[in-house]
C-alpha cells in the first residue's frame, strides 16, 4: 500500500510530451489549470476533456496511471459533489423532509467533480511524462529571472530535487522499520484513533533519526564535491528551446481561445 | 520439520509494468534445530525468502507451514506465528527507538503480552545471551551506545520474544572484525544451548563455513544449491559459475588439487586444514 504512492511518479517513455521542454509542460500546466476554473459550461468541460484524453495517447502513458492519481482523493470529490448537492439553493426538483435538491445543485456537483478530477489527471499528466530532475530543471530556469531581486531559485530548485529524490529513499526504509517492528510484534492497524497514532512512535522515530543522518551525510558529501550554491555552475543537459516548444507554446495559447470560442458558438 | 514451504511463488508489482518475480517455485523442509546459511548474489531472492517465513510477506502461490500454522496469500492475524518465528534485519539497529535499552528490548515481549515480572528476566537474558552487562547497559539510552552494541541491542529486542526459529539477515554487515567473531560465537552459542533453528544470510563465505550446518543457495529466485556444509564447496566451478565464492580454505586447496596435490575435496574448517596440511609434511620429510 505504501509504494502505491503516485507522487513525482515518472513514466519513462519517449513520447512528444516527454520531449518537450519542461517549461513549456509547467506553462502549460498553469494555462490549463486557469481554463479549468475559468470554465463553467458542460460543453467547455466535455471539450477540454476530449483534449486531455488526446494528450494522453500522445503520452504513451497507460490510461490507469492517470486513475491511479485519483484514488487517494476520491474521497475528497466525493465529499464536493455531495455537499454541492445537498446545499445549492435554486429550483428545487426533489424535496424530502427538510432536504431539497435544486437543479442547480446537481449541476454544480457534476462540473465540480469534473474539475477536480480533470485537474489531478491534466497536473499527472506533467509528472508523469517529465523526470523530477527535468522539473525541477524546468522550475530553476522559468525563476531565474528572479534571481536579480534576490528570489533564491537555485536553492529553492535544489531543495526540490533533494526532497524528490528521497521520497522513495523514505517510502523504502518506512517499509523497511515497518516490517523490522512487526517483526518484533508491533501492531500499526488495530485499534482507536489514539492507539494508533501511539503505536506510530516506533516507526517514526527511528525514521526520523535515520532522516536527520542522511541529510548530514547529504550535506557533508555535498560540500566534498564542492558544492557552494548556484553561481557559476553549470549543467550536464542545458535547457534549450527546440523547434517544436516553440510551436508546442503557440498551441498553448490557442488551447483557451479554442475552448471559450467553440464553447460560445455552441 | 518445523519449516516446509511448497510451491511458494512471488511476485513485486504484479500485475504492473515493473513486474518481477522475486521467488520461483521454492520447495523447502528445514527441521527444528538446524543452522542453514543462506547465500545468493544481491536480489537472488534472500530476504523474500525470509520474509516469507514470518508471515510478513504472503506467499502469492504456494504455501508456507511454519510449526503446523500455514500461511497462504489469505492468511491474516500471523502475531501468533511472529511469537516464534524471530527475524533480524540487516541492519538492525535502525529499529531502536525508545529512551533506554531496557525499553527497548521490552519492545517486543509487550506487544506479544508477556507478563510485567517476566519482562524484565527476558530483558537480562537476551542481554546476557548478546553479551552485555545488563547493569550496566539497561538503563543507557541505546543512542550513545557504539555501533556494534547498538547491534546487539537490537538482536537482543529479537531474542527477548524467545523465538524458537531465528533468522538473521546479514547480521554481521558493517561490523569491525572482533565485533564480527563475538556475534559468530553468540549465534553458536544461542544455536547449541536452546536448539533454536537458525537461519543466517551471508555474504561471506568464510564467515558461513564457520557456523552454519547446511547451505542453501540462491540465484534468481531459485534455490540452485542445498547440501550439507561438507559438501556444499566441493563443486568449486559450479559455485562460482553461479557468482558465489568458496570460503578462503577451500579455495586454498582447491588451488592444490589443481597443482595435482592430493587432498580431500570437502575441506572447510581452519581445524582441519591445518591437520590436512601437518599430515601432508610430515609424510614428506
Amino acid at each position: 500500500m505504501i509504494r502505491d504512492i503516485t507522487i513525482g511518479q515518472y513514466y519513462p517513455a519517449d513520447s512528444i510530451l516527454h520531449q518537450l521542454d519542461p517549461r513549456v509542460k509547467l506553462f502549460a500546466t498553469l494555462v490549463y489549470i486557469i481554463t479549468i476554473f475559468v470554465a463553467s459550461t458542460f460543453v467547455q468541460y466535455a471539450l477540454i476533456t476530449l483534449f486531455v484524453f488526446m494528450l494522453i495517447r500522445l503520452s504513451q502513458v497507460p490510461f490507469k496511471f492517470m486513475v491511479k492519481g485519483i484514488k487517494p482523493i476520491l474521497f475528497v470529490i466525493i465529499f464536493a459533489f455531495l455537499m454541492n448537492i445537498f446545499f445549492t439553493r435554486g429550483t428545487p426538483i426533489f424535496s424530502v423532509w427538510r432536504i431539497s435538491i435544486a437543479k442547480e445543485g446537481i449541476e454544480m456537483a457534476f462540473l465540480m467533480a469534473a474539475r477536480l478530477i480533470l485537474l489531478i489527471i491534466g497536473t499527472s499528466l506533467l509528472t508523469l511524462t517529465s523526470s523530477p530532475i527535468r522539473l525541477t530543471d524546468g522550475l530553476e530556469k522559468a525563476f531565474s529571472p528572479l534571481k536579480k531581486i534576490g528570489f533564491p531559485a537555485h536553492e529553492l530548485a535544489m531543495m526540490m530535487t533533494i526532497a524528490l529524490r528521497f521520497i522513495p529513499t523514505l517510502l523504502e526504509e518506512t517499509d523497511k522499520i515497518m516490517k523490522a517492528q512487526q517483526a518484533r510484534g508491533a501492531d500499526f492497524e488495530s485499534g482507536n484513533i489514539f492507539r494508533r497514532a501511539k503505536s506510530l512512535i516506533p516507526l517514526l522515530v527511528p525514521l526520523f533519526i535515520a532522516a536527520f543522518k542522511r541529510a548530514d551525510e547529504l550535506a557533508n558529501a555535498m560540500e566534498a564535491r564542492g558544492y557552494r550554491g548556484g553561481e557559476g555552475r553549470t549543467k550536464l543537459n542545458p535547457l534549450i528551446y527546440q523547434r517544436r516548444d516553440y510551436i508546442a507554446y503557440g498551441l498553448i495559447l490557442l488551447f483557451p481561445l479554442l475552448i471559450f470560442g467553440i464553447g460560445k458558438l455552441l | 520439520m518445523s519449516i516446509e514451504i511448497k510451491g511458494l511463488n512471488s511476485y513485486y508489482n504484479r500485475g504492473s509494468v515493473y513486474q518481477i518475480q522475486a521467488l520461483k517455485d521454492i520447495d523447502l523442509s528445514i527441521g527444528q534445530g538446524e543452522f542453514v546459511g543462506l547465500i545468493g548474489h544481491t536480489g537472488s531472492g534472500k530476504s523474500t525468502l525470509i520474509q516469507h517465513i514470518n508471515g510478513l510477506l504472503k506467499p502469492d502461490e504456494g504455501t508456507v507451514t511454519v510449526h503446523g500454522v500455514t500461511i497462504d496469500k489469505d492468511s491474516k492475524n500471523l502475531s501468533e506465528l511472529r511469537k516464534s518465528v524471530g527475524l533480524v534485519f540487516q541492519y538492525p539497529e535502525y529499529q531502536l527507538f525508545e529512551e533506554t535499552v531496557f525499553k527497548d528490548v521490552a519492545f517486543g515481549p509487550k506487544n506479544i503480552g508477556v507478563a510485567d515480572e517476566d519482562i524484565e528476566r527476558r530483558v537480562r537474558d537476551a542481554l546476557e545471551l548478546v553479551d552485555l552487562d545488563f547493569e550496566e547497559y539497561a538503563e543507557r539510552s541505546p543512542f550513545e551506545l557504539s555501533g556494534g552494541e547498538k547491534r546487539r541491542v537490537a538482536i537482543a529486542g529479537v531474542l527477548a520474544m524467545e523465538p524458537t526459529i531465528l533468522m538473521l539477515d546479514e547480521p554481521t554487515a558493517g561490523l569491525d572484525p572482533k565485533a564480527r567473531q563475538d556475534l559468530l560465537e553468540e549465534l553458536v552459542r544461542l544455536h547449541e544451548r536452546r536448539q533454536m533453528t537458525l537461519i543466517m544470510i551471508s555474504h561471506s563465505m568464510d564467515e558461513i563455513s564457520k557456523v552454519a550446518k547446511r547451505i542453501i543457495a540462491m540465484k534468481k529466485g531459485e534455490i540452485v544449491m542445498d547440501k550439507p556444509i561438507e559438501e556444499a564447496f566441493e563443486d568449486v566451478p559450479f559455485l562460482e559459475r553461479i557468482g558465489l565464492g568458496i570460503p578462503s580454505i577451500s579455495r586454498l586447496f582447491y588451488e592444490l588439487r589443481q597443482c595435482g596435490f592430493d587432498y580431500p575435496k570437502n575441506l572447510y574448517s581452519l581445524e582441519e586444514a591445518k591437520t590436512e596440511l601437518l599430515r601432508g609434511v610430515r609424510h614428506d620429510s
